[in-house]
């Protein structure tokens, strides 16, 4: 038994309140995590945050810089909280819009490893790599059509506005009186910057707030995932007991529950992995499924968004509102349509297949997807403005 | 004309039937899929543990792809 199974035992030992108490501890950790990045960005950059970020304003670097960071962090969840705070201090939302779209393509490294598990196991590899991989698909397939819109249009920034304006209130309806959570998450973050505003100089103290509020993210988001794993299982049991039989919306709506119930889209979209490695699931049987962990993921971004305060608060509700939008238009549109919905299955059957006959192909598939593809992505964007 | 008949209407009667028992057949295997489906939901703490088995997955994928790869070579005795 590895640690982390120790770690998972020992926690599923614990009663059930106790774990409560912990989830509600990191869900306040979060909240701080999040405002501190935001303090902290504003203490760094001031009014320059646009300029420190001018080298993402192609939004192909955006993309890419989203997709690197989710990949190596190995959480959607923590990028776009991530993102949430700095968008509250100042980063601009054309910039992050990208950088959100990005965290999707990023996140979907988590069920291809899980999937390697399978490798030595011929066919069941095969359906394994081929369930990981219609996830990636589907997410470079939803960047390929809502990214041009949004250069073109800016689709997902006006539908995000207007929904964020509708809930936090940008002007006569502002929530800023009755805003509980500013409340609670205000003291320890203007505790930490008064400490540091009096023995740093402002840059140095605004970086040291980013840095301790993304590890305060990585860290809260992590446990929140463990610790909801095991209070949840029961539930997702029921879910997915709930959606078979019952055709692709219930399938959708299962995922989407049960990415809430434990704050990870990449837990779920892993654990329908050896599902479907089995052959008890198809490969049309979980793509619905999957598709659901894409909204579902959305639930922590927008949390995030609760522990902003004032007029950023709006910004940092329209981002997270715009990740929501563009993973349900995402889903509504790409699945709606037959051609378009048969794409991810026939890419990653197609790729899977490669996959079983030659073991090298799923390293080119990997660097191609992060790293020779974005490469020349920004070259060519650069080339040609 | 009579005898044409008859097996026309024999050969319908078993077409029927065979498409009759290839739907009862169609059902039960749905049955059967379903319940394998629930009975692999039941397990799903399973699915979830190998979620913490990435690292390894990793290096076991790494140490097929070197003995893959020097088979292609021919450097493997």
């Amino acid at each position: 038994m590895n640690t982390e199974s120790t770690a998972s035992a020992e926690m599923a030992n614990k009663p059930n309140w106790i774990n409560w108490l912990f989830v509600a501890g990191l869900v306040y950790l979060l909240l701080v995590a999040v405002s501190m990045i935001s303090g902290g960005f504003k203490m760094a950059a001031g009014d320059s945050a646009k300029e420190l970020f001018a080298f993402a304003s192609n939004p192909i670097t955006g993309l890419v810089i989203g997709t690197l960071a989710t990949a190596l962090i190995q959480s959607s969840s923590t990028v776009t909280s991530i993102i949430v705070g700095l968008v509250a201090g100042g980063l601009p939302i054309s910039i992050a819009i990208p950088m959100v779209m990005g965290a999707n393509i990023g996140t979907t490294i988590t069920n291809t490893i899980v999937s390697l598990g399978h490798v030595r196991q011929g066919e069941e590899f095969r359906r394994a790599f081929a369930a990981a991989t219609i996830h990636d698909f589907f997410n470079l397939l939803a960047v390929a059509i809502f990214l041009p819109l949004e250069m073109a249009f800016g689709l997902l920034d006006k539908i995000g506005g207007a929904m964020a304006n509708l809930l936090v209130g940008g002007g006569s309806v502002s929530m800023k009186d009755f805003n509980v959570v500013k409340a609670i998450v205000s003291p320890p973050v203007k505790a930490m910057q008064g400490v540091l505003d009096g023995t740093l100089p402002n840059v140095a103290a605004g970086v040291l707030l980013i840095i301790v509020g993304v590890v305060c993210i990585f860290l809260s988001i992590t446990f929140i995932g463990k610790i909801l794993r095991i209070l949840m299982v029961g539930k997702a049991k029921d879910m997915l007991h709930h959606a078979i039989g019952r055709g692709p919306v219930a399938g959708i709506s299962s995922g989407t529950i049960i990415t809430i119930l434990v704050q990870s889209s990449s837990t779920t979209t892993s654990l329908i992995v050896p599902l479907a490695g089995s052959g008890v699931f198809t490969l049309r049987q979980i793509y619905p499924f999957t598709l659901g962990a894409n909204i579902g993921t959305c639930i922590t971004g927008i949390l995030a968004a609760t522990a902003i305060s004032g007029p950023k608060a709006v910004l940092a509700m329209e981002i997270a509102l715009i990740h929501f939008t563009y993973n349900l238009l995402g889903v509504i549109f790409i699945y709606s349509i037959p051609f378009l919905r048969n794409l991810p299955i026939k890419c990653a059957e197609w790729l899977a297949d490669s996959a079983m006959k030659n073991k090298l192909v799923v390293i080119v598939y990997l660097f191609a997807i992060f790293l020779i593809i974005p490469a020349v992505l920004i070259l060519l964007s650069h080339i040609f403005g | 004309m009579h005898r044409v008949n008859t097996q026309r209407l024999e050969l319908e009667y078993q077409i029927h039937e065979m498409e009759h028992a290839l739907a009862s057949l169609k059902v039960r295997l749905h049955e059967v899929e379903e319940d394998e489906q629930h009975q692999a939901i039941d397990h799903l703490e399973d699915c979830l543990d190998e979620v913490d088995h990435r690292f390894s997955n990793l290096r076991d994928f790494g140490q097929l792809l070197l003995s893959d790869t020097r088979r292609l070579f021919g450097l493997h005795r």
